[in-house]
Protein backbone atom coordinates (compact mmCIF):
# COMPACT_ATOMS: atom_id res chain seq x y z
CA UNK A 1 0.00 0.00 0.00
CA UNK A 2 1.58 3.16 -1.19
CA UNK A 3 0.10 5.76 1.14
CA UNK A 4 0.91 3.73 4.24
CA UNK A 5 4.51 3.57 3.14
CA UNK A 6 4.76 7.30 2.58
CA UNK A 7 3.36 7.95 6.08
CA UNK A 8 6.53 6.44 7.46
CA UNK A 9 8.79 8.83 5.57
CA UNK A 10 6.56 11.84 6.33
CA UNK A 11 6.60 11.07 10.04
CA UNK A 12 10.35 10.50 9.89
CA UNK A 13 10.86 13.92 8.30
CA UNK A 14 8.79 15.46 11.10
CA UNK A 15 10.86 13.69 13.70
CA UNK A 16 14.09 14.82 12.07
CA UNK A 17 12.94 18.45 11.99
CA UNK A 18 11.83 18.39 15.63
CA UNK A 19 15.12 16.77 16.59
CA UNK A 20 16.99 19.58 14.86
CA UNK A 21 14.84 22.07 16.74
CA UNK A 22 15.71 20.38 20.02
CA UNK A 23 19.39 20.60 19.09
CA UNK A 24 19.09 24.36 18.55
CA UNK A 25 17.30 24.72 21.91
CA UNK A 26 20.06 22.81 23.67
CA UNK A 27 22.70 24.98 22.00
CA UNK A 28 20.90 28.07 23.23
CA UNK A 29 20.58 26.76 26.77
CA UNK A 30 24.18 25.61 26.88
CA UNK A 31 25.40 28.99 25.69
CA UNK A 32 23.06 31.09 27.83
CA UNK A 33 26.02 32.31 29.90
CA UNK A 34 28.57 32.63 27.10
CA UNK A 35 29.93 36.13 26.87
CA UNK A 36 32.67 37.88 24.92
CA UNK A 37 36.26 37.95 26.14
CA UNK A 38 37.42 41.34 24.86
CA UNK A 39 36.09 44.71 26.06
CA UNK A 40 32.69 45.50 24.48
CA UNK A 41 32.55 42.14 22.64
CA UNK A 42 29.19 40.59 21.77
CA UNK A 43 28.02 37.57 23.77
CA UNK A 44 26.28 34.48 22.34
CA UNK A 45 23.36 35.42 20.11
CA UNK A 46 20.33 33.18 20.42
CA UNK A 47 19.63 30.89 17.43
CA UNK A 48 16.16 30.60 15.91
CA UNK A 49 15.02 27.69 13.73
CA UNK A 50 12.28 27.87 11.11
CA UNK A 51 10.53 25.07 9.25
CA UNK A 52 9.21 24.90 5.71
CA UNK A 53 6.95 22.54 3.82
CA UNK A 54 8.79 20.36 1.30
CA UNK A 55 6.87 18.36 -1.27
CA UNK A 56 8.44 15.00 -1.94
CA UNK A 57 8.73 14.43 -5.68
CA UNK A 58 8.19 10.69 -5.65
CA UNK A 59 5.12 10.43 -3.46
CA UNK A 60 3.77 14.00 -3.67
CA UNK A 61 3.52 14.07 0.12
CA UNK A 62 4.25 17.26 2.06
CA UNK A 63 7.20 16.62 4.29
CA UNK A 64 8.82 19.15 6.56
CA UNK A 65 12.35 20.45 6.43
CA UNK A 66 14.46 22.93 8.33
CA UNK A 67 14.28 26.11 6.27
CA UNK A 68 16.84 28.18 8.10
CA UNK A 69 18.68 28.60 11.36
CA UNK A 70 19.05 32.32 11.98
CA UNK A 71 20.16 34.53 14.82
CA UNK A 72 17.79 36.35 17.14
CA UNK A 73 18.57 40.05 16.72
CA UNK A 74 17.02 41.15 20.02
CA UNK A 75 19.15 43.74 21.85
CA UNK A 76 21.56 42.40 24.45
CA UNK A 77 20.94 43.35 28.03
CA UNK A 78 23.68 45.13 29.97
CA UNK A 79 24.92 44.00 33.33
CA UNK A 80 27.24 46.03 35.54
CA UNK A 81 30.39 44.00 36.18
CA UNK A 82 33.56 46.11 35.83
CA UNK A 83 35.90 43.23 36.61
CA UNK A 84 34.66 41.15 33.66
CA UNK A 85 37.07 40.89 30.69
CA UNK A 86 34.26 41.90 28.30
CA UNK A 87 33.28 45.01 30.27
CA UNK A 88 33.16 48.24 28.29
CA UNK A 89 34.85 51.43 29.66
CA UNK A 90 31.72 52.19 31.74
CA UNK A 91 31.88 48.72 33.37
CA UNK A 92 28.88 47.19 31.57
CA UNK A 93 28.95 43.66 30.11
CA UNK A 94 26.59 42.57 27.34
CA UNK A 95 24.65 39.44 28.34
CA UNK A 96 23.36 36.87 25.87
CA UNK A 97 19.73 37.28 24.74
CA UNK A 98 18.79 33.67 25.59
CA UNK A 99 15.75 33.45 27.85
CA UNK A 100 15.71 30.14 29.64
CA UNK A 101 11.94 30.11 30.19
CA UNK A 102 11.33 30.56 26.48
CA UNK A 103 13.81 27.83 25.63
CA UNK A 104 12.10 25.47 28.07
CA UNK A 105 8.67 26.04 26.52
CA UNK A 106 10.22 25.58 23.09
CA UNK A 107 11.76 22.33 24.25
CA UNK A 108 8.46 21.02 25.56
CA UNK A 109 6.73 21.88 22.31
CA UNK A 110 9.43 20.17 20.26
CA UNK A 111 9.22 17.01 22.31
CA UNK A 112 5.41 16.97 22.10
CA UNK A 113 5.55 17.32 18.32
CA UNK A 114 8.20 14.63 18.16
CA UNK A 115 5.92 12.35 20.15
CA UNK A 116 2.99 13.07 17.83
CA UNK A 117 5.09 12.11 14.83
CA UNK A 118 6.27 8.98 16.58
CA UNK A 119 2.67 7.99 17.31
CA UNK A 120 1.81 8.52 13.67
CA UNK A 121 4.68 6.23 12.71
CA UNK A 122 3.48 3.59 15.13
CA UNK A 123 -0.14 3.85 13.93
CA UNK A 124 0.88 3.49 10.29
CA UNK A 125 2.91 0.44 11.17
CA UNK A 126 -0.06 -1.09 12.95
CA UNK A 127 -2.33 -0.40 9.99
CA UNK A 128 0.21 -1.97 7.69
CA UNK A 129 0.44 -5.06 9.80
CA UNK A 130 -3.35 -5.42 9.85
CA UNK A 131 -3.22 -5.24 6.07
CA UNK A 132 -0.54 -7.88 5.91
CA UNK A 133 -2.48 -10.05 8.35
CA UNK A 134 -5.03 -10.54 5.58
CA UNK A 135 -2.50 -12.84 3.97
CA UNK A 136 -2.49 -15.22 6.89
CA UNK B 1 -14.44 -15.65 -10.05
CA UNK B 2 -12.53 -12.59 -9.05
CA UNK B 3 -12.71 -11.41 -5.45
CA UNK B 4 -12.42 -7.80 -6.55
CA UNK B 5 -15.47 -8.28 -8.75
CA UNK B 6 -17.66 -8.92 -5.74
CA UNK B 7 -18.97 -5.61 -4.49
CA UNK B 8 -18.28 -6.50 -0.88
CA UNK B 9 -14.56 -7.02 -1.39
CA UNK B 10 -14.34 -4.08 -3.73
CA UNK B 11 -15.98 -1.86 -1.15
CA UNK B 12 -13.70 -3.10 1.63
CA UNK B 13 -10.54 -2.56 -0.37
CA UNK B 14 -11.71 0.86 -1.53
CA UNK B 15 -12.42 1.75 2.06
CA UNK B 16 -8.91 0.65 3.05
CA UNK B 17 -7.38 2.64 0.24
CA UNK B 18 -9.32 5.71 1.29
CA UNK B 19 -8.36 5.29 4.94
CA UNK B 20 -4.72 4.83 3.96
CA UNK B 21 -4.77 8.04 1.97
CA UNK B 22 -6.50 9.86 4.81
CA UNK B 23 -3.92 8.67 7.32
CA UNK B 24 -1.23 9.88 4.95
CA UNK B 25 -2.77 13.36 4.92
CA UNK B 26 -3.02 13.35 8.73
CA UNK B 27 0.67 12.38 8.93
CA UNK B 28 1.55 15.30 6.67
CA UNK B 29 -0.45 17.64 8.89
CA UNK B 30 1.32 16.43 12.00
CA UNK B 31 4.75 16.66 10.40
CA UNK B 32 3.98 20.24 9.38
CA UNK B 33 2.40 21.21 12.70
CA UNK B 34 5.07 23.88 13.21
CA UNK B 35 5.52 25.06 9.64
CA UNK B 36 4.53 28.71 9.23
CA UNK B 37 1.69 29.26 6.78
CA UNK B 38 0.81 25.56 6.45
CA UNK B 39 -2.92 24.87 6.22
CA UNK B 40 -4.36 21.62 7.55
CA UNK B 41 -5.70 19.25 4.89
CA UNK B 42 -8.15 16.43 4.74
CA UNK B 43 -9.45 14.07 2.07
CA UNK B 44 -12.88 14.20 0.49
CA UNK B 45 -15.65 12.04 1.97
CA UNK B 46 -15.56 8.31 1.29
CA UNK B 47 -19.00 8.37 -0.32
CA UNK B 48 -17.74 11.00 -2.70
CA UNK B 49 -14.86 8.75 -3.75
CA UNK B 50 -17.17 5.76 -4.23
CA UNK B 51 -19.58 7.80 -6.33
CA UNK B 52 -16.81 9.37 -8.32
CA UNK B 53 -17.28 7.70 -11.66
CA UNK B 54 -14.66 9.82 -13.30
CA UNK B 55 -12.00 7.70 -14.95
CA UNK B 56 -8.32 8.60 -14.44
CA UNK B 57 -8.24 10.00 -17.97
CA UNK B 58 -10.73 12.63 -16.84
CA UNK B 59 -13.74 11.50 -18.83
CA UNK B 60 -16.98 11.46 -16.90
CA UNK B 61 -19.37 8.56 -17.39
CA UNK B 62 -22.80 10.14 -17.69
CA UNK B 63 -24.59 7.41 -19.59
CA UNK B 64 -24.77 3.67 -18.97
CA UNK B 65 -23.65 3.10 -22.56
CA UNK B 66 -20.39 4.96 -22.10
CA UNK B 67 -17.22 2.94 -21.93
CA UNK B 68 -15.38 3.40 -18.71
CA UNK B 69 -11.66 4.08 -19.04
CA UNK B 70 -10.81 1.76 -16.22
CA UNK B 71 -12.42 0.24 -13.18
CA UNK B 72 -13.95 2.41 -10.52
CA UNK B 73 -11.53 1.20 -7.90
CA UNK B 74 -8.87 3.56 -9.21
CA UNK B 75 -10.91 6.68 -8.53
CA UNK B 76 -8.52 9.21 -7.01
CA UNK B 77 -8.79 10.35 -3.41
CA UNK B 78 -9.25 14.09 -3.33
CA UNK B 79 -7.14 16.11 -0.95
CA UNK B 80 -8.54 19.45 0.05
CA UNK B 81 -8.00 22.09 2.70
CA UNK B 82 -9.59 21.17 6.00
CA UNK B 83 -12.44 23.60 6.69
CA UNK B 84 -13.03 22.21 10.17
CA UNK B 85 -9.61 23.11 11.58
CA UNK B 86 -10.05 24.21 15.17
CA UNK B 87 -7.82 27.24 15.42
CA UNK B 88 -5.22 29.25 13.58
CA UNK B 89 -1.92 30.39 15.04
CA UNK B 90 -0.26 33.74 14.51
CA UNK B 91 2.02 32.26 11.85
CA UNK B 92 -0.94 31.19 9.71
CA UNK B 93 -0.67 27.52 10.64
CA UNK B 94 -3.97 25.95 11.64
CA UNK B 95 -2.91 22.40 12.51
CA UNK B 96 -4.06 21.32 15.97
CA UNK B 97 -2.21 18.26 17.20
CA UNK B 98 -5.16 17.11 19.33
CA UNK B 99 -7.55 17.23 16.41
CA UNK B 100 -5.14 15.33 14.19
CA UNK B 101 -4.53 12.72 16.89
CA UNK B 102 -8.26 12.09 17.21
CA UNK B 103 -8.52 11.77 13.45
CA UNK B 104 -5.61 9.39 13.29
CA UNK B 105 -7.08 7.12 15.97
CA UNK B 106 -10.41 7.15 14.16
CA UNK B 107 -8.80 6.22 10.86
CA UNK B 108 -6.75 3.47 12.47
CA UNK B 109 -9.83 1.88 14.06
CA UNK B 110 -11.80 2.06 10.85
CA UNK B 111 -8.92 0.50 8.99
CA UNK B 112 -8.88 -2.43 11.37
CA UNK B 113 -12.63 -2.76 10.94
CA UNK B 114 -12.34 -2.82 7.15
CA UNK B 115 -9.49 -5.33 7.27
CA UNK B 116 -11.45 -7.58 9.62
CA UNK B 117 -14.54 -7.34 7.41
CA UNK B 118 -12.45 -8.31 4.42
CA UNK B 119 -11.14 -11.32 6.29
CA UNK B 120 -14.65 -12.26 7.43
CA UNK B 121 -15.89 -12.09 3.86
CA UNK B 122 -13.04 -14.32 2.83
CA UNK B 123 -13.94 -16.79 5.56
CA UNK B 124 -17.54 -16.84 4.33
CA UNK B 125 -16.46 -17.56 0.77
CA UNK B 126 -14.19 -20.34 2.03
CA UNK B 127 -17.06 -21.76 4.05
CA UNK B 128 -19.40 -21.66 1.08
CA UNK B 129 -16.87 -23.42 -1.15
CA UNK B 130 -15.47 -26.05 1.20
CA UNK B 131 -18.13 -26.42 3.86
CA UNK B 132 -15.34 -26.50 6.46
CA UNK B 133 -15.07 -23.80 9.10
Amino acid sequence: MDSLKSILSVAASGMRAQGERLKVVSENVANAASSGSTPGADPYQRKVISFAEMVDRDSGASMVEVADITRDTTEFELRYDPSHPAADPDGFVKVSNVQTVMEMSNMREASRSYEANLNMFETARRMRSSLLDLLK
Amino acid sequence: MKLSGMSFFQMASQRMRWLGARQDVVAQNIANADTPGYKARDVGAFSQMVNDTRSPAGLAVTNAGHIQGSSKSTAPVRVEEDATAWEAGLDGNNVTLEQQTIKSAEVSENYRLAADLYRKGHDLVTLAVTGIR
